[in-house]
């Protein structure tokens, strides 16, 4: 029984845990704090998996990763690299593409919640319901903070790159 | 690139370090935590009964109202008369022994005398049924009456030894009241009896527990004291037939009577 499982969780680990761990990363800007941050996620799923089964397991990973990430940042365990302006040259090396990390930058820039709401809706292409079951709070609040994060995106986007 | 909330899409994509969790790892982990909530979870409930049964403890340790500590009650709740000996008290020494030492004794004189009777069949029957069902733990012995019918002796044997109730009748002239105060301390008792009167009139009364000499024998009376002059005496003994003696010494027995003194009150109440 138990090592059915196992079993189940690996297949789903396999197929979920590297993008998790990028939406993590869009959430945090941190790749170790990412793996960080997935991984305790799907730790908590495992540890519900035989009540959480395949078919919501999706949502509720979604909803610790979130939580998590949000609570991280109530502690004041903000152990990504906040970024007061965002560069004018894009990290990440030659290699990197410039436009991808300078939006990267400026979302980093956005409040946490704000920031939470921007991610679970277009990074991770969820609709306002979903998005409002992962964080827990009604669709008007997703589409108000939406907005709000969306203009704290803009306003956080280098003047230069906005107009190019 | 435009600043578009579907730009946003694009950063799933791109580089990316290589992962290093593994799927062993987190099922390692996924177990202990489910480890540590069970653990959790048990050590609440273990607190929580623990709590319980302690406060349970603690209630049923706890210092009772004396009604209830004492769920078996010994003493009878009669008044006692309000009557006072004539003599003052005078120590008796009954050894070192409890509660044979510390007793005293008001001795009395010109008492009105009552002359004693054979004690008839039928009250020895009403006290004997009146006994067993006073005293049903205890081993109730015959009617034995070496004394020309005058006093009539019964054995009482439980676990602490054998002691003895007896017998008498006799008759007196007045009131029962009047009879009654009369001899309230013809036991050379320094405390008064207690005394209950029931709705026929009959007076009974409970004697305190007095020390017999010369050899130390423990001695508690009722006497009973009906409207039409009859005088039942019931005596209990702290000794049985077999601390007799050559027929009459009586040597001593047990260290406590066979009944207390609220077991006395209702076998009296019983054949008054």
């Amino acid at each position: 029984m138990l090592r059915v499982r196992d079993e189940e969780f690996a297949e789903f680990f396999s197929a979920r845990f590297d993008t998790y761990r990028r939406i993590a990363h869009a959430l945090c800007g941190n790749w170790s704090l990412a793996e960080e941050l997935a991984q305790e996620s799907f730790v908590k799923v495992y540890a519900r998996w035989s009540k959480v089964r395949t078919e919501t397991a999706d949502a509720y990973l979604r909803t610790v990763l979130t939580r998590t990430f949000l609570d991280t940042k109530r502690r004041g365990r903000a152990r990504e690299h906040s970024v007061a302006e965002v560069p004018d040259t894009p990290v990440g090396g030659e290699h990197a593409v410039p436009e991808r990390e300078v939006l990267r930058a400026a979302l980093l820039g956005v409040p946490p919640g704000q920031r939470a709401v921007l991610v679970l809706r277009f990074v991770a292409d969820l609709s306002v319901e979903e998005a409002a079951a992962a964080l827990g709070c009604s669709t008007g609040t997703v589409k108000s903070q939406t907005a709000r994060g969306l203009a704290a995106l803009r306003a956080a986007y280098p003047e230069s790159t906005r107009s190019a | 690139m435009p600043v578009d909330e579907h730009a946003l899409r694009e950063l799933l994509d791109g580089p990316a370090p290589a992962g290093t969790t593994s799927v062993t790892e987190v099922v390692r982990l996924g177990k202990r935590l489910v480890y540590v909530r069970v653990a959790r979870t048990s050590l609440i409930v273990v607190l929580v009964v623990g709590m319980v049964a302690g406060s349970l403890n603690w209630l049923q340790s706890a210092p009772m109202p004396p009604a209830v500590l004492r769920s078996v009650p010994t003493e009878v709740d009669w008044p006692r008369v309000d009557l006072r000996p004539a003599s003052e008290p005078q120590r008796l020494d009954g050894g070192e022994v409890e509660p044979l030492k510390a007793l005293y004794r008001c001795p009395v004189s010109g008492e009105p005398q009552v002359g004693y009777g054979e004690v008839s069949g039928a009250l020895l029957g009403a006290t004997r049924t009146a006994v067993t069902r006073v005293l049903p733990k205890t081993k109730i012995g015959y009617w034995d009456a070496p004394t020309a019918g005058i006093t009539a002796d019964l054995d009482l044997t439980d676990s602490d030894g054998v002691g003895s109730l007896s017998v008498r009748s006799a008759t007196f002239t007045g009131s029962p009241i009047a009879a009654a105060d009369a001899l309230a301390f013809t036991d050379s008792n320094c405390e008064p009896p207690k005394r209950h009167i029931t709705e026929d009139g009959t007076v009974v009364q409970v004697y305190p527990m007095v020390l017999s000499e010369p050899i130390p024998t423990l001695t508690m009376r009722a006497r009973i004291f009906r409207p039409n002059g009859l005088l039942v005496v019931l005596e209990v003994r702290n000794s049985g037939s077999i601390h007799v003696r050559d027929g009459t010494e009586r040597q001593p027995g047990r260290p406590t009577l066979p009944m207390t003194e609220l077991q006395l009150a209702q076998l009296a109440v019983w054949v008054a």
